[in-house]
């Protein structure tokens, strides 16, 4: 049998209930990616390749009502107590108090306004972990019917089309509002941003050390044109997002889901 | 003799708050408060002293603390940031300021451990002053570096870039002035650290 997401299991043992989430998680496999930031090798004219390892992930990033029962037992990142440098003023701010939200939040909708320290404080809670970036990239790149859509003009305009909307901020939808990609995976492009674990990465790598500048091989003419794919202008905003955030951040449309690393 | 001496001075200063607090009717001493919201004392991060003690951030509560990241593999700009901060100190010495520390908390899990720390310590004749901190996870080396607002990656050789991001933290565990790359003038920071 499958457990609906956002199921809340209690079980009794030793006269000590333990509250145990069971989210639903699809397992993503092994594979290779090449993204824009790789570095390009000089012998052979291709873009360093990152390999990444099968893992598990939340089908749905994580709902506002989920992100509740975690404030019952953790209330130290609840609003009124999380200290300021782990979160600043804006978090939760679809909440009303500590517990309750307001009254025209969804409990379905994607918690959002939440930093990248209390998205890792969740993650950690139920043994799992946020995303790498490339984990994150390795995911979304793969379309309804392909691993790798990034040269997949269809799918490439679609989340651009989604980037390029104008935005209400109330009302955000309920979770599984798109279908699901390849993996079975939900809402990674059309419904909200979401944190990953390094999203300080250096936008600097390698030989580009020394000179204390951008790296020339992110941005800007002649050296965009050596990054894996410069179709995928999607992936490039997404990394300029993540690059203006810090990690108390908060925005009303960025939230978050957990991986889980499979037994070794 | 010197960990002898330590335990001394550090049971002096139990000895002594004790009194402090019993005459001031607080509940709790000074020392033991918990931290402002907006102190990196909150952080729960581990890290390891080059005599292998595990340490939290919240120990160099009552310090001036001048804190930065970095590693000791790295041929780059790290020799810089070393060479940088010690010209900190010899300034901030040479106008009678002597009581502050200089930490610096490693990138690398792998390869900084409290031996190769230690002999770090004798190559650069770093003084008492300085604390190399070893981490315990890459979960905590990332923490640290969002605390401080330190952008970093790992190459596939295991080599790190990294941003030059020098802090000031003060006895609370707050940051007060930050240094923005090599090249930018220590002055503010150092006047900020000496409250001049």
């Amino acid at each position: 049998m499958k457990w609906p997401s956002g199921t809340v299991v209690l079980l009794l043992s030793a006269g000590v209930a333990h509250a145990t989430w069971s989210p639903a998680l699809v397992t993503v496999p092994k594979g290779q990616l090449a993204p824009f930031w790789g570095q390009l090798q000089k012998q052979s004219g291709t873009v360093e390749v990152i390999e990444i390892q099968s893992f598990q992930v939340m089908a749905a990033p994580v709902t506002n009502a989920e992100f509740q029962n975690f404030l019952h037992d953790e209330s130290e990142w609840s609003k009124s107590k999380v200290k300021r440098i782990f979160a600043d003023p804006g978090y939760l701010e679809q909440f009303e108090s500590d517990l309750k939200l307001k009254r025209l939040a969804l409990t379905t909708a994607p918690v959002t306004a939440v930093s990248w320290f209390a998205a890792r404080a969740f993650c950690e809670r139920y043994g799992m972990r946020l995303p790498t970036v490339a984990e994150w990239e390795y995911m979304g790149i793969a379309s309804e019917t392909k691993a790798n859509a990034g040269r997949d003009p269809e799918f490439l305009q679609t989340i651009l089309d989604w980037y390029s909307e104008p935005r209400e901020k109330k009302g955000l939808q309920s979770v599984r509002h798109s279908r699901p990609n390849l993996y079975g995976i939900y809402d990674l492009h059309s419904l909200i941003w979401e944190w990953v674990e390094d999203f300080n990465s250096s936008l600097q790598q390698g030989e580009g050390r020394g000179e204390g500048s951008l790296n020339k091989d992110l941005f800007c003419g002649a050296g965009g044109a050596s990054g894996a794919n410069k179709e995928d202008y999607a992936a490039y905003m997404r990394f300029a997002f993540r690059s203006s955030l810090k990690g108390s951040s908060t925005v009303w449309n960025l939230g978050f889901r957990c991986v889980k690393d499979l037994q070794k | 003799m010197k960990t002898v001496l330590m335990l001394c001075l550090t049971f002096f200063v139990i000895t002594l708050s004790a009194v402090v607090s019993a005459h001031d009717h607080e509940p709790q001493s000074h020392a033991s408060a918990p931290p402002s919201g907006d102190s990196l004392f909150n952080s729960k991060t581990i890290w390891r002293e080059v005599s292998g003690r595990e340490v939290k951030l919240s120990e160099f509560r009552g310090s001036k603390v001048i804190l930065t990241m970095a590693y000791t593999s790295c041929t780059y700009t790290c020799p810089l940031t070393v060479a940088k901060l010690k010209e900190m100190e010899s300034s901030l010495v040479a106008k009678g300021f002597t009581e502050f520390k200089i930490v610096l908390a490693s990138f690398d899990p792998k390869r900084d451990n409290p031996a190769r720390l230690s002999e770090y310590i004798k190559e650069k004749k770093l003084s008492s002053r300085w604390v190399l901190l070893c981490p315990h996870s890459n979960k905590d080396v990332r923490e640290l570096a969002a605390l401080l607002g330190i952008t970093y990656s790992q190459d596939k050789q295991g080599d790190f870039s990294h941003s030059n991001i020098i802090s000031f933290m003060d006895e609370q565990g707050v940051i007060r002035k930050t240094l923005n790359g090599l090249a930018s003038d220590p002055k503010p920071l150092m006047s900020v650290l000496t409250g001049g």
